[in-house]
């Protein structure tokens, strides 16, 4: 077996020389804008941009903090400014059918001059037709025509009259219409005086009376027709004037939008319209009124709203530099699909085109929108939205509710706008696989991912691009100038957050944080540059802020409420090293475990298992480190023995496979009976052939079992057996390198079990001869000599046992039953 | 005029005043705005308000000749007309008017008085006026395809007191404006125009029909002007065609036109309330 060398301080920590480049502060040091480590998910953007295809929406994955949106942003920025301006959109009525205003595409900018245009239009129209109305030729045509009916009526009516004079009739106004009557000088013939008359002059006044009465009927009956007429001649003139009034505006307006098809058809619909309505835009006065009135009473007066011939203009372009790139915070179904505002009127809602809003996606359409896609999928209806408009390539703006069916009031459907927009989410790795298992659409309508590394390679190269990203930061965030030694220690501590001493991270969002601490440590030393001790002071506060369950329990463990030795020698007893997670912050603390051996047939109790508070991963360390016991050991005759394995002290669940190795030892010290240092902690897992295979939080492990030796009084003996395959790993903190430096504390990079044990008894573990046995006083003898002793014991037992029962099994017959049951 | 029932007249005001102005009142809109017309005259002018409401005596006795018919102006149906029916519409008529007379005196603080007489409309009316110092009435009277009422024309032939003409739409308002012709009729109107002028401390408009007049005929008629007008603050016009009385007439939307009875023909043309000068 290969003897185990501790390792040198400079195994342990993998310093950051940026000597060679000459820099004395990031002062000096040309910022780096482009993201390093991110080439993948670079190319991933640049198609996805590139790609002008139905689909290839893009989903930006990764953890947080890796700088996800500033580089989507950024990239999608440079390639938008050098696209087209969308076009501008604008709602306008639909006269034929008010609740689905219709949409009109207009170049960039020109929505305004239209909105305006028309806005001149509605104005001068007013005008032109109130001066038109009130003119001196309208109002005598009108009055002719309405005279001219009454003189009709009036002419019937006289004739009529003289017709009743000259039979000395009269015709009398009733209550409720006229009658005919005989007069006498100048009044109506009294009854009595009438009935004095002679039969014949009553007759003839009756039947004269018969015949006026019904010529004045037939006068009756043509009133209506008259008047319908009266209507009709009113109507033709006030088209008459409208028409004069109207089409010289009109073919002002027409005249530049001669291009737009759609636009001139809209004008001609308002045309027919305002000849419509014209008497409801009547008159200085009376649309003055007309404004001021309620819709409500419009609506119920059925009168026309004087805001028909507005624009809405939904989408302005005209700002824009290029495509536009919008990125909105707070994606609900509202603001992504746009909505119909309304407003209460008398208890009731009402709502018109002039009511429309835009939504994101109408502001981003023919450019790009960036969305947080938790947030989409948290706000409701938010992602059926988008997902639906980028299906159907359209934006149809319906209140959710409407969806649902529960609301019924007068609502608007306005005309869908065409979507050509490049949708680009932003989110964990989590959510993209669980989107992409369990989500159809989205894998057809999100078909680039951009997937973001968490860390880099850690080159020489690499360091100085790290610094430079430094350099950039200090400058957009305003600090201090980063002295070099602290862009050195940055770049220690970002390979430590990887925990591994050849990457970097690239979640920069916690390099950022410490700068910005490290910069607050500088100013309140008054210092003008930011040196390493105050990054190393922000890293402690940082630790300090977060540790006191670690001090906790590490305060137990020095009171001795918690069993932890640091020193001398014992059985079947060692230290495992543990890491515990909480939350951001991750620290090691060392835990007992104990073996047990006794009597029995080869089986290794796992007390956490059979306690339920072992995860799966622990018990097939535990199952792999008894076949590794039996294939070593059980060649001859099988094992004889049981064992037992616990975690001291551990009241909470154990779960992972590290202390597997730690076990064994433990296991083979209990059946050997060779003392375990307990100035050693250990970690590793072990495989069938006893090697030792990697961890994880090495780092955090090794400073919590020195953390509590320190806090005891180093002793020169301690140290931590860890498995070799975890030195690239080491980025310990400057203690215990220190520590190592002076001999005080040793790490030892373990490949085998062999290796393991010899360091922990100072025992060789000896190599098996040709003839099958192990050296004297060798770990390896101890075991088997003891385990043939277990097998005699055993076998004695056995056999007096066997003895025993075979003797009742005389009397009784059943009995071989129950002893194979049992 | 028969069967002269009077109504008890009351005093809404304690000051007592022997002038009074006439309105005639039957239940129809118009003729309940010419009574709001004649209260804020009668306020105007501090006098008494004396409303008559004559129960037509021709429409009971067409009521009781067997063979006649009323013709429904809308419908043309015929229907039988009955003496209690009548009866009961002027019983209605005379109840709403005294709840209109009631409301309109109490917010001016006048006294009246309300009298029904049964006889000819006109006849009745024309008693009436001989002891008021005006007679007020509605715009449109009964006669059909006619925008003045057969009795204000009735009236305007034989014209004894100033006759103000209102409607729901065109009440008594100020300012005051006035067509002067030169006409005896015309003096009037211009007197009775400063006179209410005065009341209200408005400025007067005075329209000067001079239609076809020489320089001197108009000079006369400027001098005619001159001591009426004393002490007045005064619009003058001089209109000199028809056609331009015509605009005038149509721009005339508000105040209160006072027209002499030789020029009552323009009635018709006018929006506002119209006083006429006999």
């Amino acid at each position: 077996v290969t003897p185990v060398q501790s390792l040198t301080a400079e195994q342990l920590y993998r310093r950051c020389d940026l000597s060679a480049h000459a820099f004395a502060s990031t002062a000096e040091l040309e910022g780096l804008q482009e993201f390093i480590g991110q080439e993948r998910a670079s190319q991933a953007i640049d198609l996805a941009i590139r790609m002008r295809r139905r689909g290839y929406n893009m989903f930006a994955l990764g953890s947080a903090g890796t700088g996800k949106l500033s580089l989507v942003r950024k990239r999608v920025e440079e390639c938008a400014a050098g696209e087209p301006r969308p076009p501008d959109w604008c709602y306008v009525n639909n006269f034929e059918h008010p609740s689905k205003p219709g949409v009109l595409r207009l170049p960039a900018g020109m929505g305004r001059t239209f909105r305006s245009d028309m806005q001149r239009f509605t104005d001068d129209l007013r005008t032109g037709l109130s001066a038109a109305f009130e003119s001196e030729e309208v109002q005598v045509r009108r009055q002719r025509l309405t005279e001219e009916v009454q003189e009709q009526q009036q002419a019937s009516l006289v004739e009529l009259q003289e017709k009743a004079r000259a039979r000395n009739l009269a015709l009398l106004r009733t209550p409720a219409g006229l009658a005919f009557a005989p007069l006498r000088d100048g009044n109506v013939l009294p009854p009595e005086e009438f009935e004095k008359l002679s039969a014949e002059d009553q007759e003839r006044i009756k039947n004269e009376v018969e015949t006026l009465q019904q010529e004045l009927q037939r006068v009756l009956y043509k009133v209506p027709g008259w008047e319908r007429e009266l209507r009709q001649r009113m109507r033709s003139l006030h088209e008459e004037v409208t028409g004069f009034v109207l089409n010289d505006l009109m073919d002002e307006v027409v005249k530049r939008y001669q291009d737009f098809p759609q636009v001139l058809s809209y004008l001609e619909a308002v045309r027919k319209d305002v000849i419509t309505h014209v008497l409801d835009f009547l008159g200085g006065e009376k649309s003055s009124e007309a404004e001021s009135e309620s819709p409500m009473t419009q609506f119920l007066n059925g009168k026309a709203n004087p805001r028909r011939y507005q624009v809405n203009l939904l989408v302005d372009s005209s700002e824009l530099a290029g495509a536009p790139v919008i990125y909105e915070s707070n994606p609900t179904y509202l603001n992504l699909i746009g909505r119909v505002e309304q407003f209460v009127q008398m208890g009731a809602l009402f709502t018109d085109f002039m009511l429309i809003k835009s939504g994101c996606l109408h502001r981003a359409n023919g450019g790009y929108l960036i969305l947080d896609a938790l947030r989409v999928l948290t706000t409701p209806y938010g992602w059926e939205g988008l997902k639906r408009a980028l299906q159907f390539g359209e934006i149809r703006i319906e209140s959710p509710l409407e969806m649902l069916s529960l609301t019924t009031t007068i609502s608007l459907e306005p005309e869908p706008i065409p979507l050509d927009v490049k949708v680009v989410l932003l989110g964990d790795r989590t959510l993209y696989y669980l989107l992409s298992l369990y989500d159809a659409d989205f894998n057809e309508l999100f078909k680039i991912s951009a997937d973001f590394e968490d860390e880099l390679e850690r080159t020489p190269t690499s360091e100085l691009l790290y610094a430079r990203v430094i350099a950039e930061i200090v400058r957009k965030e305003s600090l201090r100038p980063f002295e070099r030694s602290a862009v050195e220690r940055l770049i220690e501590h970002s390979a430590r957050i990887v925990a591994d001493s050849e990457r970097l991270t690239t979640q920069l969002r916690a390099i950022v944080d410490l700068m910005q601490q490290a910069d607050y440590w500088a100013g309140q030393q008054e210092a003008t540059t930011v040196a390493s001790e105050h990054v190393q002071q922000a890293i402690d506060a940082y630790n300090r802020r977060l540790s006191r369950i670690e001090e906790k329990m590490r305060e137990e463990v020095v009171r001795r409420t918690l069993f932890i030795d640091t020193d001398g020698e014992k059985v079947g007893q060692i230290n495992a090293l543990s890491v515990v997670q909480m939350g951001n912050y991750a620290f090691g603390h060392p835990t007992r475990i104990t073996a047990s051996i006794r009597l029995g047939r080869g089986e290794v109790v796992d007390i956490e298992r059979e306690a339920q508070m072992g995860g799966p991963i622990h018990s097939k360390g535990v199952l792999i480190l008894s076949s590794f016991l039996r294939a070593r050991y059980e060649l001859e005759r099988p094992l004889s023995l049981a064992a037992s394995l616990v975690f001291e002290q551990s009241y909470g669940g154990v779960e992972g496979d590290s202390a597997s190795s730690t076990e064994l030892y433990a296991l083979l010290s209990a059946i050997s009976g060779a003392p375990i240092s307990q100035s050693l902690a250990v970690t590793g897992s072990v495989n069938q052939l006893g090697q030792v295979q990697a961890i994880g939080g090495v780092n955090e492990k090794i400073e919590g079992f020195f953390d509590l030796c320190a806090a005891r009084g180093l002793n020169g003996e301690q140290g931590a057996l860890i498995p070799s395959a975890n030195v690239k790993h080491l980025m310990l903190k400057q203690e215990v390198v220190e520590a190592v430096r002076a001999g005080k504390f040793h790490i030892y990079p373990i490949e085998t079990i062999d290796q393991g044990i010899e360091v922990l008894t100072g025992i060789p573990v000896g190599e098996r001869q040709p003839d099958g046995s192990y050296p004297e006083g060798t770990i390896n003898r101890r075991v088997v000599d003891r385990l043939k002793e277990l097998a005699e014991a055993r076998r004695k037992a056995e056999a007096k046992e066997g003895e025993r029962r075979r003797k009742p099994a005389l009397r009784r017959q059943p009995r071989g039953r129950q002893a194979s049951a049992q | 005029m028969d069967g002269d029932n009077t109504m008890e007249n009351r005093i809404a005001q304690d000051t007592e005043t022997t002038e009074e102005i006439l309105v005639a009142v039957d239940a129809s809109p118009h003729s309940l705005a010419a009574l709001a017309a004649a209260a804020d005259l009668a306020a105007l002018l501090g006098q008494k308000l004396h409303a008559l409401y004559v129960e037509d005596i021709n429409l009971l006795r067409l009521a009781g000749l067997p063979f006649c018919r009323e013709v429904g102006s809308y419908t043309a149906s015929v229907r039988l007309l009955d003496t209690r029916s009548i009866e009961r519409t002027f019983e209605r008529s005379a109840a709403a008017i005294q709840r209109s007379i009631e409301r309109v005196t109490q917010t001016r603080r006048i006294s009246y008085t309300f009298r029904v007489v049964r006889g000819g409309v006109t006849d009745a009316l024309a008693a009436a006026s001989q002891s008021a110092t005006f007679v007020s009435l509605g715009r449109v009277g009964h006669s059909p395809g006619r925008r003045i009422g057969s009795t204000t024309q009735m009236l305007l032939q034989r014209l004894e007191r100033p006759l103000l003409i209102a409607s729901a739409s065109a009440q008594l308002r100020p300012p005051f404006t006035v067509l002067f012709s030169g006409s005896p009729a015309s003096r009037n109107a211009l007197q009775l125009a400063v006179n209410l002028a005065r009341k209200n401390e408005r400025v007067l408009t005075v329209w000067i029909w001079a239609k076809e007049q020489s320089i001197e005929q108009i000079e006369e008629l400027l001098r005619g002007l001159v001591s009426p007008l004393q002490g007045v603050a005064f619009d003058g016009v001089l209109v000199q065609t028809s056609d331009q009385l015509h605009t005038l007439l149509a721009q005339h939307t508000q105040g209160t036109l006072i027209l002499p009875v030789d020029q009552a023909e323009w009635i018709s043309s006018v929006e506002t309330a119209v006083i006429v000068a006999p």
